[in-house]
């Protein structure tokens, strides 16, 4: 299979298994864009996706502008403010887990003046890294990895964009190659520049043909050409990291690999284009697309969110919910998560929020026994055993799910939306990768304090060790200085 | 028939003198058993167990000295493998040496220490950093949480704290 690219030829691989987009829940087409107005609060977590505590750096009742930085940690990229306003309460949320930092806004939307010079006359990697960090980019594709994770490491081939959705009912990605083209194009030059790389593909679905003209003429208009644009079929999950790779190159990433070992480097086009916004246009992360869709709400809308909107805010822009409103669900209707409310706000990491009517959810028939049937291997885009793994994780067979790379599970849902059982397989897949990840941890805690207990007891034998000799030197020097006197004795 | 029997005579004794050989000569690992003990114990080292760690418990159990039922910070959960590992019967958790243990990591009240190494030398795996007369600290992140450090402490600076709250991931 071949799709021309400005003369160039990419070869596109045999696809991964997953499912065509008629076995979907049906995309509304591409929602409108628009700004929400500024909401009175704004609410950061400061707990992170990876169990990490931002700490704060203002004070409840300090004044901050727009792109102050909030919070920040040694690992985790910092938070900035998104718009100006006082900081109200570091306080918790009734709902959710972990402090918040809420800052009540004035209205003006001040920004903050930043003593940076940008674009910075010369970059290089480490300071584009480091701009990066301090930009506060996490991957916005929503795991929220630290962007700058993937691209430090030294050798990188080809940078891969993402553009294909993974969610079919999520559109922010294919708004913003429709809307803001050349902030990604950009974004991916800097990097292609910076770090000496070689090649870029910029992976969209077939179907998305806008995304494809307006590329395409963004790319006609500068006039470079170092970013191909190639089409990836429409096969739920195209947008998966590994699927997609393998899609583009033909490579596998082994399980528990990073595509970086292969000199390949994934990034998001959203996270791109945060780039190019932090190098060129001196912003933070503060904002981000979100796809507001489903049959709950009364207009679906792609919005330009402030980070730290109240759900419940854009809700309202979109019209409010409908009668029919059953499900609140970040991340879409596939590989989403049920949020406990409308209260809590848009992280970097949310890019879609679903309200489910009650004529979009599926009632899933009553839970039957495994039939053995393998549908489920069919469809499995990771290439794993779903009802093996389902098998050894009810039983409590840690070994034998983490020999059959329980981790490596996506999470994507197909081998749900096939099984003719209705089993409810993902649920127990997150559950038990949970349990394995948390053993996992307990056994490297374990590991490392009986290396520090053995080179204790290493160190308590040398510590004796070294008392006896010198006890036993001491010993002979009086031995030695009493053989003198006597031998002076002796001839005196 | 007389040939093929000594034959196979002939194999037996030289296969038996080569395996005497071997095992005379190949380095032998009598600690896998124990070694084997050892990873499935938490690594706490608190000596709730009458033993003075981790490996010295591991080491009782597999010269059958102790039972298998004495670690309560591995719980009812550890008892279990070992019983699987050992090919034993599982039985209760004995608690009678047990001291409630709150499972976090111990923080020391920097300004009431007075530097008097007691809680470093109690420490089995090192966590505490000080110096004699001078103020000590606890490294979060090796702290194994076995409390052996709140007693020795003549000023009861010490106090445990969750893990959270201390900083530690």
């Amino acid at each position: 299979m071949f799709r021309q690219t400005k003369g160039k030829m990419v070869p596109l691989h045999r696809h991964h298994n997953g499912l065509a987009p008629a076995d979907l829940p049906g995309s509304s087409g591409l929602p409108p864009l628009a700004i929400p107005p500024l909401p009175r609060h704004l609410l950061f977590p400061l707990i992170q996706s990876r169990g990490m505590t931002l700490i704060p750096r203002v004070e409840p009742g300090q004044p901050v502008l727009k792109g102050q930085l909030l919070a920040e940690h040694p690992d985790h990229p910092p938070q900035h403010a998104s718009s100006s306003g006082v900081v109200a309460t570091l306080d918790s949320l009734p709902l959710a887990t972990g402090p918040y930092l809420v800052i009540t806004t004035d209205g003006r939307d001040m920004p903050v003046v930043s003593h940076l010079v940008n674009p910075p006359p010369v970059l290089t990697p480490k300071i584009l890294l480091d701009r990066i960090w301090q930009a506060g980019i996490t991957g916005l594709g929503g795991a929220g990895f630290p962007t700058t994770g993937k691209l430090d490491s030294a050798g990188i081939d080809t940078l891969i964009l993402n553009g294909a959705e993974c969610e079919p009912l999520s559109s922010c990605d294919q708004t913003l190659l429709v809307r803001f083209p050349h902030r990604v194009l950009a974004g991916a030059r800097l990097l292609l520049t910076t770090f000496n790389i070689r090649r870029c593909l910029l992976a969209i679905e077939a179907d998305k043909t806008a995304s494809w003209d307006a590329l395409n003429a963004a790319v006609a208009c500068s006039g470079d050409h170092s970013v191909q644009i190639v089409r990836v079929p429409a096969r739920y999950p195209a947008g998966g990291e590994k699927q997609l790779i393998q899609a583009l190159t033909g490579m596998e990433v082994p399980h528990g690999g990073h595509p970086q070992n292969l000199g390949l480097v994934c990034l998001n086009v959203a996270t791109v284009a945060a780039i190019h916004d932090a190098i060129h246009w001196n912003s933070p992360l503060i904002s981000r697309l979100v796809t507001l869709t489903g049959q709950g709400i009364r207009q679906p809308y792609n919005l330009w969110v402030r980070l730290g909107t109240p759900i419940s805010e854009l809700i309202k822009y979109c019209g409010g919910y409908t009668g029919e409103a059953v499900r609140l669900v970040q991340g879409g209707a596939m590989m989403g998560y049920p949020l406990a409310s409308d209260q809590l706000p848009v992280t970097k990491s949310t890019h879609c929020i679903w309200v489910g009517g009650s004529s979009e959810t599926v009632e899933v028939g009553p839970e039957q026994p495994c039939i053995r049937c393998g549908t489920c291997v069919d469809v499995c885009p990771a290439g794993l055993l779903p009802q093996e793994l389902y098998r050894h994780t009810k039983a409590g067979q840690r070994e034998q799910a983490m020999a059959l790379h329980l981790a490596a599970c996506i999470e994507c849902g197909c081998c749900d939306a096939v099984c003719p059982s209705h089993i409810p397989l993902v649920r127990q897949f997150q559950t038990a990768k949970r349990q394995q990840a948390e053993w996992l941890a307990a056994q490297n805690r374990a590991n490392h304090a009986k290396t520090r207990y053995q080179a204790r007891l290493a160190r308590k034998a040398r510590e004796e060790q070294a008392q006896q000799d010198s006890a036993r030197r001491g010993k002979e020097a009086i031995q030695d200085a009493l053989a003198r006197l006597k031998t002076r004795r002796g001839s005196g | 028939m007389l040939f093929t029997l000594s034959l196979l005579f002939l194999l037996a004794f030289v296969s038996g003198v080569v395996l005497d050989l071997l095992t005379r000569y190949l380095p032998q690992s009598t600690d896998t058993l124990v070694e084997r003990i050892d990873a499935v114990l938490p690594q706490i080292q608190c000596a709730q167990c009458g033993y003075p760690g981790c490996r010295p418990y591991a080491r009782a159990i597999a010269a059958n000295e102790a039972d298998i039922n004495r670690c309560p910070p591995g719980g009812q959960d550890t008892v279990e493998a070992l019983a699987r590992l050992l090919g034993a019967d599982s039985k209760p958790l004995d608690l009678h040496r047990a001291t409630a243990m709150t499972g976090g990591v111990a923080v020391i009240d920097e300004a009431r220490c007075i530097g008097c190494t007691l809680c470093i030398q109690a420490c089995p795996v090192d966590a505490i950093v000080g110096a004699s007369r001078y103020m000590h600290t606890v490294i979060a992140t090796e702290c194994t949480g076995c409390e052996l450090c709140v007693a020795p402490c003549p000023v009861d600076c010490i106090v445990m704290q969750a893990p959270s709250q201390s900083g530690r991931i």
